[in-house]
């Protein structure tokens, strides 16, 4: 997720919350508005029709004693009735053996009577209400009162009640959606807060502490995420000192440092790396690591035991003499190399790993070493060849001899002899002349 | 012998009581400045086809009961129709427009204190003595006791 980005309106958790709400809550009001308009049709319908039959009872119950008694007034009130109802079609007034009395139509085509004989006591047809009243005086069947009713006062019911619904409806879902938009405002407005917040600190600008103003679960998470922020804070923190701790180290550390990743392609170098190899880090950083240490005159098996991905630990790599190393190798002799391979697998994924050489230039060191053993062997090829003296040795007082390790008493200089680097010429001393030789002396 | 002598008398019985129907007359109110009535406007007056008097108000028909012998006499010879006919008639009108259908009354003496208290009522009586309040009009043009008279 790309939170430089700010989340698109129609993306937003409010607006899918309340898309969902409304997909929910819409079929249901749409149920209820298409639902209950039928049902309250069918209520006033029926209401209607109850109606219409109790205007037909009456006008059949008139129509039987106005016959039987010839109380005409008694039929002309039945009729009355039912004629001043505005969705009266027809009457007819059929005999007991269903021959017409009379009719009378409001339509435009007379009712077809032999179809409405045997009619049930109320029908409701496509535009007609249709109903059927049997005339009885004193138990005596005297004929049956047909009824018609025009049914535009319940189309036009129906359509204002569906209108009423429509209207009703669609005010709900608008007010049910602005209710929604306002408690998920309420609800998620702080998680919108915390969620620009969080983009706002990814893109390292200034971060202020949310305010939470709850104590539910969105106040939990403002106070946690606060403080997950002023940890990220202090731990960024530490790893910038951290870095520019390390930056600093590897800047004057004089081993010569490179790291490649995980396809051998050489991601830094340090400064030490650049002097040992005279190349600048635009000319290092980003090539394989392989084309380098060939351009280098790296011996292959190396190349091949990096490319494998071995550690290994201070080896030491001879670079023959090289144009390109001159500046280093100044007495065009080989340049001696410790190199040091460390695997660093990635703390988020096993397969991914970087490759750490540190290079160190020991040519210096060998040389210094060499010359130091070289010395050493001859001292002790000078040291072999003196013999030194030390120590009691026991020595005639009289005959002057000295008595060895093994007990035996040597002359003088044969014991000095052995023992050292001395030799002896022998010779008199004047006073051994004198004693010795007393005419040699007397005649000096 | 006696059973013959008893049907004989019961059928002369029967013979006096119709020879002995009185004649029917044609009564309005006293007001009511009609004095004779043709038989054909009287036809059409009860069977509702005449609704109002020449001066143009309504005229208020007064009948007797359906089993009443003096209108099965009065259909038979001036509507020449059946009741029942004449009633379908009646309500044929009734439920088609505003008419005034005829007030049925059951006896003779309601029916003149009708027409003596309703102006413009007319009804047909037989003829017995008659308050000062209705009169009796010529039929045709006859008096009730002219041998034409058609409802002798």
């Amino acid at each position: 997720m790309n939170l430089r980005m700010r989340t698109h309106p129609l993306n937003s958790i409010r607006t899918k919350f309340t898309v969902f709400s409304l997909l929910i809550i819409v079929p249901i009001l749409f149920f209820f508005i298409i639902y209950y308009p039928d049902q309250l049709s069918g209520i006033f319908q029926q209401e209607l029709l109850n109606r219409y039959q109790e205007q037909a009872k009456a006008a059949s119950f008139g129509l039987a004693v106005g016959m039987a008694t010839e109380h005409y007034n008694l039929i002309g009130e039945g009729i009355s009735q039912v004629k001043k109802n505005k969705e009266f079609l027809y009457i007819i007034i059929l005999d007991s053996v269903n021959d017409v009395i009379a009719l009378d139509s409001r339509m435009e085509h007379p009712p077809d009577i032999v179809s409405l004989r045997n009619f049930a006591p109320i029908k409701v047809e496509s535009s007609i209400v249709r109903l059927s009243q049997p005339m009885v005086y004193e138990d005596k069947y005297l004929g049956v009162l047909l009824l018609g009713f025009s049914s535009n006062e319940m189309d036009i019911q129906l359509g204002e009640i569906r209108r009423l619904s429509y209207v009703i409806g669609s005010s709900c879902i608008v007010l049910i959606a602005l209710l929604i938009w306002i408690v998920t405002s309420k609800l998620i407005g702080p998680l919108v807060k915390i969620a620009e917040a969080a983009a706002s600190f990814s893109r390292d600008e200034a971060y202020e502490n949310i305010e939470a103003k709850t104590n539910d679960e969105i106040g939990i998470l403002t106070h946690s995420f606060n403080t997950m922020v002023e940890k990220l804070k202090n731990k960024n923190i530490a790893l910038l000192e951290s870095k520019q701790f390390s930056d600093d180290l590897l800047a004057t550390i004089p081993s010569a440092l490179l790291t490649v990743d995980d396809s051998f392609r050489i991601i830094s170098v340090n400064n030490s790396f650049c002097h040992l190899f005279q190349m600048l880090p635009d000319a290092v950083e980003g090539h394989p690591l392989q084309q380098i240490l060939e351009h280098r005159n790296f011996p292959s098996e190396i190349i091949q035991s990096i490319l494998y991905g071995k550690e290994f630990y201070d080896v030491e790599v001879r670079l023959p003499a090289s144009e390109t190393l001159k500046d280093v190798q100044q007495d065009d002799s080989i340049l001696r190399l410790s190199l040091t391979s460390i695997v660093r697998h990635s703390m988020t994924s096993e397969k991914s790993k970087t490759m750490l050489l540190i290079l160190d230039d020991i040519t210096a060191d060998i040389r210094a070493e060499e010359e130091k053993i070289r010395l050493i062997q001859e001292l002790q090829i000078s040291t072999n060849k003196v013999k030194t003296l030390t120590g009691l040795l026991p020595i005639c007082a009289s005959c002057k001899k000295i008595r060895d390790d093994k007990g035996s008493w040597n002359v003088l200089e044969q014991y000095i002899h052995d023992h050292s680097e001395a030799q002896f010429s022998h010779g008199l001393c004047p006073e051994c002349v004198k004693r010795y030789f007393p005419d040699v002396t007397s005649n000096l | 012998m006696c059973y013959r002598m008893l049907l004989i008398i019961i059928a002369g019985l029967v013979l006096s009581s119709s020879s002995i129907a009185q004649t029917v007359v044609i009564i309005v109110n006293a007001e009511n400045p009609v004095n004779n009535i043709a038989s054909d406007e009287l036809k059409r007056i009860f069977a509702g086809d005449k609704s109002v008097w020449d001066e143009g108000n309504s005229i208020q028909l007064v009948d007797w009961k359906i089993e009443s012998n003096v209108r099965k006499r009065f259909y038979d010879t001036i509507l020449k129709k059946s009741t029942a006919v004449v009633r379908r008639g009646w309500i044929q009108k009734i439920i088609v427009g505003n008419i005034y259908p005829p007030s049925v009354l059951p006896t003779e003496e309601e029916i003149v204190n009708y027409v003596a208290t309703h102006r413009w009522a007319i009804a047909y009586v037989e003829k017995k003595g008659m308050p000062s309040s209705v009169k009796t009009i010529t039929l045709d043009g006859l008096m009730s006791d002219d041998p034409m008279y058609q409802l002798k």
